[in-house]
């Protein structure tokens, strides 16, 4: 694990910087983030452009209150900067629509 | 590897494989990974403070260990397998390619529903395929094993029994029943009571129907019986029970004699588990993978597990909740099911097509029938024939030998031979079930009765000796079973 550079915070703060909040305190590789709106419809939409962008909390928890808008996102060591660049630049747009 | 090579308890290619632990060693690393760049971690107290300690190895060394490790297993590939009740039978390779093109071995179970609408036909054409099949209208595709979908159907009976307002107590099981029949009615609140079998092997119907009354929830019924017997009363079975006000689980283990012949849902059933991984072909054993699918009359349907999948304006979906869950048991399983299974199943059934399938139905009943008629020469059966899919066999023929069926059992592996199930069912003395399948050629079975043959030849020389110091040729001799049965040591722990 050490050698896999897993438990990234600066990767978690990339998500920051385009206006969603990173809900988990502490993790490995695996958080919740808050979006600016509803979450499923992102997943749709960005699914349609080859990114799989997390899982959204009401499909995981069907019927619970309040998590309309939240984001379970994953990166394991096969994720390349690359593709977290390409997350942020398609989830952003996809927010700010 | 370590020691002295000239001390190596490897002796003429026999391996003896130690653990991983024991191999490795924390210092050691198989791969040369690249500094990891500086970075934060947010594992806040969540850090270990001591080292983990697992054993590092190279990548050599830990090939040659699963490959050991995986010649250790006898499995149906390594040869003739005719463990009664279990089927094992031939995995076409073709399954195994279809069930590793990426586009499903890739599938994450929570993805976009969009994205995967090729995996969600799959699910329901297969779905169609198990319905047609056995002639039930509905069908939960959730439960993850046989036991499980025993679970789910007897979770479904009680909520359909509680619905009408006539919660029931009682579940009667055959004296043959799997194990796992009474387990299940009774993780699910139900007393259990078995029905005696009669003198033709059969469930005894005069006691049945002698025991059905108002307090009776289910009856759950293997057909073919564990004893290789196909149960000719159901029709009134179902009649006696459904008169009763009560309902007809039946336990599809022993699907692959029927499939393509018989439709359970003609002969009053109101559900059944399927064992996809046995009569529909998956590697199985050890504890899985398995998949056992649930079929159901209409009147089960409403209580059956999400999710379902609904045909809608945009393709496929996946459906949980809503109108549809107002009477479901609940969920059974995290996600859909055993989607490799499904995969295997539906390459197996496209590539038999419906005449195929009812080709190996009849190819396994005819290889069991020609075991019983060849092994009767020098074997005793506890009924007469003809048998279905699987043959039984008791211990009359060892009488005043010395020699038990556990002996022969041991002895079989002296001649390379896995052997039959044995003491099972257990309302028969000394049982020996033999299930050779469909996949088996003549000249193994051959080569089996031939083996039999050898062995109640040496039984009957009074040869008990051989036989109680069996296996010699094996690897291991007799273990202890019923302390590692009673004390099992699961954990390892490092040498002092």
């Amino acid at each position: 694990m050490r050698y896999l550079g897993l438990g990234d915070s600066d990767r978690a703060h990339m998500l920051k910087t385009i206006g969603v909040d990173v809900l988990t305190e502490t993790f490995l590789n695996e958080f919740v983030v808050c979006l600016p709106v509803a979450a499923a419809p992102v997943v749709e939409r960005l699914a349609r452009q080859d990114v799989f962008a997390g899982i959204p909390l009401a499909r995981l928890s069907p019927g619970m209150p309040g998590v309309e808008n939240l984001l379970l996102v994953a990166a394991t060591e096969m994720v390349r900067d690359a593709d977290i660049d390409r997350l942020c630049d398609t989830l952003s747009t996809e927010i700010a629509r | 590897m370590t020691g002295d090579i000239s001390s190596h308890p490897n002796k003429g290619l026999q391996i003896e494989e130690p653990l991983l632990s024991e191999l490795g060693s924390p210092d050691m690393c198989g791969v040369d990974f690249p500094t990891p760049p500086p970075h934060r971690d947010r594992l806040g107290d969540l850090r270990r403070d001591t080292p983990i300690g697992l054993p590092g190895l190279s990548e050599p060394r830990i090939i040659r260990h699963f490959t050991r490790l995986s010649q250790k297993n006898y499995g149906i590939d390594s040869g003739f397998y005719l463990l009664g009740s279990c089927t094992m039978k031939h995995n076409p390779r073709l399954n195994e390619k279809l069930a590793r093109l990426s586009g499903f071995a890739g599938l994450h179970p929570l993805q976009p529903v969009s994205t995967a609408q090729g995996a969600l036909q799959l699910f329901d054409t297969l779905a169609d395929w198990l319905k047609t099949l056995t002639g039930m209208p509905a069908i939960a595709m959730s439960p993850a094993a046989g036991a499980h979908g025993e679970l789910c159907g007897t979770m479904m009976i009680r909520a359909a029994l509680e619905a009408r307002g006539d919660a029931r107590k009682v579940v009667l099981v055959p004296d043959s029943a799997h194990g796992t029949n009474p387990a299940t009615a009774s993780m699910c609140g139900y007393s259990v009571e078995a029905i005696p079998s009669d003198g033709r092997g059969r469930v005894d119907l005069a006691a049945l129907k002698t025991r059905l009354g108002d307090d009776v929830a289910a009856f759950m019924l293997t057909n073919p019986s564990t004893c290789g017997l196909f149960e000719d009363e159901i029709l009134e079975q179902a009649q006696s029970i459904h008169d009763a006000g009560a309902l007809f689980y039946c336990d599809g283990a022993n699907f692959n004699a029927l499939v393509g012949r018989v439709r359970p849902g003609d002969l009053g059933i109101d559900c059944m588990h399927l064992n996809l991984h046995k009569t529909f072909s998956t590697p199985h054993g050890g504890g899985g993978p398995g998949s056992g699918p649930l079929v159901m009359a209409e009147e089960l349907a409403p209580f059956a597990p999400p999710p379902w999948i609904v045909h809608g304006a945009e393709g496929l979906d996946l459906v949980d909740g809503g109108e549809m869950a107002a009477r479901s048991i609940g969920r059974l399983k995290a996600f859909h099911g055993q989607f490799g299974v499904f995969v295997r199943a539906l390459a197996f059934c496209l590539s038999h097509g419906r005449d195929g399938l009812k080709q190996l139905s009849e190819d396994a009943v005819l290889s069991a029938n020609y075991l019983l008629a060849r092994l009767s020469a020098f074997m005793t059966a506890p009924y007469p024939g003809p048998c279905m899919h699987e043959v039984l066999f008791d211990d009359g023929f060892l009488k005043c030998s010395g020699v038990t069926t556990l002996d022969i059992a041991k002895r079989l592996l002296d001649l390379g031979i896995h052997p039959m199930t044995i003491y099972f069912p257990l309302h028969v003395s000394g049982a020996l079930l033999i299930e050779p399948t469909e996949s088996e050629t003549l000249e193994s079975l051959d080569q089996f009765v031939e083996a039999m043959r050898q062995l109640t030849g040496e039984a009957a020389s009074g040869d008990a000796a051989k036989f109680h110091e069996a296996p010699i040729q094996a690897p291991r001799r007799r273990f202890d079973e019923t302390n590692a049965a009673r004390y099992p040591v699961l954990r390892w722990r490092p040498a002092d």
